[in-house]
């Protein structure tokens, strides 16, 4: 009997020492399959020993951390525990920073929901002030490269795309963090959004359609334990954006044909937060809606030159759509930092970006609410540099720089005794105050010089790279465009053309004309940011004749 | 190195064991040794040197203390031998409290501070410098004859099991078993059960109160802050509420003793997998009814070592008054809370508990027989954790300020909710500690601890202890780890 306890033992004993040693036969041979651990993180490298990093112990402390990072069979010990502290306390090792956990097991990205509470631009600017005032400068920027590429023919504009806190606000928890109570707040995409539509930069809001299809949707907008928005909702996404293109450009591009929707377990990217978790099951399981998508494959369609500048929310799409068929150039510039979807180039550093924008037809900033604090991550600055604008920085909108103009006319009147003479009679006549009465003959003054193209737009070369002659020609062609895609209009211009003999692209360039000029007329035209002569003048426009 | 590192769990231990029983016996111990140089130079390469040339020293000083006819010379010799392990320590351990103490002094007659260079503290040099201590005294009282070889002495003292936190291995107790042991399989199997058992307290108690604590108390080691850090603490601790106040002086109460408790677990499971009987350590302390009695269970090795060497050469209780026999307690209590840690809140922790032990002497245990068993292991587990305020908070006057809050009555709404794994490990660590109040608890403990286990206890002894080895292993990495979502980047 004793005999057989020994051996017994023994047995337990050696197999004790197998199991001590899978960690480093799995370490070194990899011998045993495991499902690696999810999320990227920065690995610490093996350390090199010498005396000096010994005695110090720096090599210990380096080896110990790259062992914990290295060591056989770490990944399902790892999820084992995870499992544990998630399905016992709801708890997690991974940081704050990288996921909020929301009512009802709803994770979202903490980024979103600081945005959501008007809060993340602390991480970007001392106050809201000096937030919006980054905003407005790069939305002023971002207007003049759009003109500056309409005149070449290429489309700028701007995708904002949804945000999960946006669009399921309801899962948030209350008083995540408590901690910021300053006042005012700010959020990025609503400035942007107010930004672009007063400047006319041309922008495309999904997070509008989104807050639209919400309730009657059939599928999820954004997985539940995910931060991106879930793959076929990208794919409408695309399908909307294809249309807009299609609109900008006055082109006819092929349709996609998204096939029959299939329920399936979250495929990745859908449920990327929870995949952080790294746990043996999943927090829960619910069916998502995916679909192949293909093109109607219109051989007479335009294959676009496209290239989009954003944040990770564009790999969804470009995962999905048959960017090949659909687009002759789609490079993505992730973060305006590494290239993908190029056969030619890996980083910006490889390109001629001027070259490379302006054999494009569509330019496509496409970043989330949270990301549109990045300022297009330099991109803005870096085009236009490249497209010959010295100075950037010193770019202001027509608004802005009237609004500079009217300033410094006040100035002039006020320091004229004859002027304010004349000015306080008319207060008086029109029962209004001096200083309305003031502003009001400034306004009058600069609006005269601009009706009348004597203002004297800055001349800084590095302040503006289109004169207001090349602007008022892309504002023509732009017409145009719109024209041609307005089937009333142009069946309009067909007749005048019959009727004043004229060939349809003069009577339709003649309309335009009279279209943009009316607009001068009015006040209503936006205004390049400057003019200077650098460009090559085009021989005659519309308002000279 | 430490037990509760990947180093030593995935590498060192596997490699030394299976190294180790494939060598023949007799080559084993030096085997051992060299492990244990390897151990040692691993966390402190710095003192590996002090280590070896003190230990040499001692072994050829005590030899020849041991050889030597003439009682003046061994006295001498036996001085000497002590005073190198003792002044070692005082150097490395008491160099900068001495220092600095002296430099407030000289600060108020305003004389210039003297320079001195911070000295850093090796590793478990409180633990070796002691049994030198019990070595040469051991030898010098003829209880047990000097080691023949030098190995075999070296071996005592850097031994890894017990080499950094204990037990406290006197000489005596463990010279036979240096050069005449036995590993059986089940020891072995036993050794491990015990080892994971500590891990467990350590990793996955000890640990996560440990870090609850130090979030609401700020780190415990004032040493290495700033001066701005320390303010923070100050401040956290001058505005913190009693219930969080209670919450962490109860979490750290626990967190000491499954923390120590647990090392001495591993230490002697570890020994015992290579056929060593450490002695035990920790008797379930907050079971006690009586700090007395508190004082015979916790920490049991280092309580023998002071009443065996400073208590009774002090007079111990045959003394001729009875205020110099309160006066021996309450001073070897005093030494041994500066033995803790080199700071005034040590001693004042040392001296309080000295002041208990007296008072329980005179009426506090009588007192405690009133109230009942129950009451009175209460009533002293509150006693501990008070005074372990002075333990935690290196600083007297923050230590004062913390006890104000816990009696300032600014209780807040407790929500378990929002810390649910230091509550719940709270509730188990509380279970654990006071189990063996009862019958049944201290016959699991028994039957866990110390029985011989059959064929089925031995299969669920090691499939439990796998998986919990497996789980602490878990536990050590997963805090680490946090990775980023970064997106195909």
């Amino acid at each position: 009997m004793g005999r057989i306890k020994v051996k017994y033992d023994l047995l337990l004993f050696v197999l004790l020492m197998v199991i001590l040693f899978i960690p480093i036969i799995q370490e070194w041979t990899g011998v045993f399959p495991v499902k690696p651990l999810n999320g990227v993180f920065v690995p610490t490298t093996k350390p090199e020993l010498t005396f000096e990093n010994y005695k110090t112990n720096t090599y210990q402390a380096q080896i110990d951390k790259y062992s914990s990072e290295n060591f056989g069979m770490r990944e399902p010990i790892l999820r084992l525990y995870n499992q544990y502290l998630w399905d016992v306390f709801r708890k997690t090792y991974v940081s704050k920073e990288q996921i909020v956990f929301g009512k009802d097991r709803w994770f979202y990205e903490p980024g979103s929901v600081s945005d959501h509470e008007q809060r993340l631009f602390r991480y970007f600017a001392a106050d809201s002030t000096q937030m919006a005032s980054m905003l407005s400068k790069e939305a002023q920027k971002l207007l003049h490269l759009q003109q500056i590429l309409e005149a070449h023919g290429v489309h700028l504009f701007v995708c904002l795309v949804p945000a999960k806190d946006l669009i399921y606000p309801e899962y948030i928890p209350e008083n995540h963090d408590t901690t910021y109570q300053g006042t005012p707040k700010i959020s990025a995409r609503f400035y942007n959004e107010d930004n672009f539509t007063r400047l006319g930069i041309n922008h495309l809001n999904l997070e509008q359609w989104f807050l639209q299809i919400k309730d009657t949707a059939d599928f999820a907008l954004f997985p539940q334990t995910g931060m991106h928005w879930s793959k076929y909702a990208a794919l409408l996404s695309a399908d909307t954006l294809i249309r807009y293109m299609e609109h900008l450009g006055g082109i006819n591009m092929k349709n996609l044909v998204i096939g029959p929707r299939e329920y399936d377990e979250a495929r990745r990217p859908d449920g990327d937060l929870e995949d952080l978790l790294n746990l043996m099951r999943p927090v829960r399981k619910p069916k998502y809606c995916y679909a192949d998508c293909m093109t109607d494959g219109d051989p007479t369609a335009t294959k676009p030159k496209i290239i989009v500048i954003g944040d990770s929310f564009w790999w969804t799409i470009a995962d999905q759509l048959p960017l090949k068929e659909i687009f002759s150039r789609a490079p993505y510039w992730y973060y305006n930092n590494t290239i993908y979807y190029d056969d030619r180039y890996n980083s910006l550093d490889e390109l001629d970006l001027a070259e490379e924008l302006l054999s494009s037809d569509f330019v496509v900033l496409s970043y989330c609410a949270t990301q549109q604090y990045r300022m297009n991550d330099g991109f803005t600055q870096k085009a236009l540099k490249a497209l010959g604008v010295k100075d950037s920085d010193a770019i202001m909108d027509s608004a802005s720089f009237v609004e500079r103009e009217i300033q410094r006319t006040i100035a002039d009147i006020l320091a004229s005794p004859k002027s304010m003479e004349s000015i306080r009679e008319k207060a008086k006549q029109f029962n209004k105050t001096v200083e309305k009465a003031v502003r009001d003959d400034a306004k009058w003054i600069v609006n005269y010089k601009i009706q009348n193209g004597t203002l004297n737009w800055p001349k800084h070369d590095d302040y503006i790279a289109m004169d207001s002659a090349t602007f008022i020609e892309c504002e023509i062609q732009r017409t145009i465009k719109s024209l041609k895609s307005n089937p009333e209009a142009m069946q309009s211009i067909r007749e005048k053309a019959t009727k004043y003999n004229k060939t349809l692209d003069k009577a339709l360039r003649d309309d335009a004309l009279w279209v943009v000029n009316h607009k001068i007329q009015q006040g209503t035209l936006k205004w390049p940011v400057n003019n200077n002569d650098m460009n090559p003048k085009p021989e005659s426009h519309g308002i000279q004749q | 190195m430490v037990f509760s590192s990947n180093i030593f769990l995935l590498y060192f231990m596997p490699v030394f064991f299976l190294v180790y029983f494939i060598l023949p016996r007799k080559v084993r111990n030096y085997f051992l040794l060299l492990a244990s140089l390897v151990f040692y130079a691993w966390g402190a390469p710095e003192f590996i040197i002090h280590l070896i040339v003190s230990v040499i020293a001692n072994f050829y000083l005590v030899r020849w203390m041991n050889k030597t006819e003439k009682p003046g010379l061994k006295k001498v010799l036996c001085g000497i031998s002590i005073a190198i392990s003792i002044g070692l320590l005082f150097y490395f351990k008491y160099g900068n409290f001495t220092m600095q103490n002296i430099n407030t002094v000289r600060g108020w007659f305003h004389a210039e501070p003297l320079q001195w260079v911070k000295i850093l503290l090796p590793i478990g040099i409180s633990f070796f410098s002691f049994q030198s201590v019990t070595y040469t005294l051991d030898t010098y009282r003829k209880v047990n004859e000097p080691m023949q070889r030098l190995s075999d002495y070296m071996l005592y003292i850097v031994m890894f099991p017990q080499l950094i936190a204990g037990p406290i291995v006197r000489y005596c107790d463990i010279a036979d078993q240096i050069r005449n042991r036995e590993s059986l399989y089940t020891d072995r199997l036993h050794g491990f059960y015990r080892f994971v058992i500590g891990l467990c307290k350590k990793i996955l108690i000890a640990d996560v109160i440990g870090f609850q604590v130090d979030q609401i108390l700020g780190p415990s080691n004032y040493d290495v802050l700033t001066s701005a850090q320390l303010a923070d603490i100050a401040n956290k601790i001058a505005t913190i509420d009693s219930t969080s106040a209670w919450i962490a002086i109860f979490a750290f109460t626990f967190q000491i003793y499954f923390d120590f408790a647990g090392y001495s677990d591993m230490a002697i499971g570890l020994g015992r997998m290579m056929g060593f009987k450490f002695p035990e350590n920790f008797d379930n302390p907050y079971v006690s009814t009586t700090i007395s009695e508190f004082w015979r269970r916790w920490h049991q090795t280092f309580s023998v070592f002071i009443k065996n060497y400073l208590y009774f050469p002090l007079g111990g209780s045959r003394v001729k008054t009875e205020a110099r026999k309160y006066f021996n307690l309450w001073f070897c209590f005093l030494i041994s809370g500066l033995w803790h840690g080199a700071a005034w809140n040590f001693v004042v922790y040392g001296a309080l508990q000295g002041i208990f032990i007296c008072a329980d002497k005179l009426f506090l245990k009588k007192f405690n027989e009133r109230l009942g068993r129950i009451p009175s292991v209460f009533f002293t587990f509150l006693i501990i954790v008070l005074t372990r305020c002075f333990f935690r908070i290196e600083r007297i006057d923050l230590s004062w300020l913390f006890i104000k809050r816990l009696f300032a009555f600014d209780f807040v709404p407790f929500h378990f909710g929002d810390n649910p794994h230091l509550y719940v490990t709270m509730l188990v660590a509380a279970f654990f500690s006071f189990f063996t109040l009862s019958k049944l608890g201290l016959k699991v403990q028994d039957k866990v601890y110390f029985t011989e286990y059959n064929r089925r206890q031995h299969i669920i002894a090691f499939v439990v202890s796998i998986l919990a080895f497996i789980f602490c292993l878990g536990a050590l990495n997963a805090s680490g780890f946090s990775p980023f979502i970064y997106f195909r980047f």
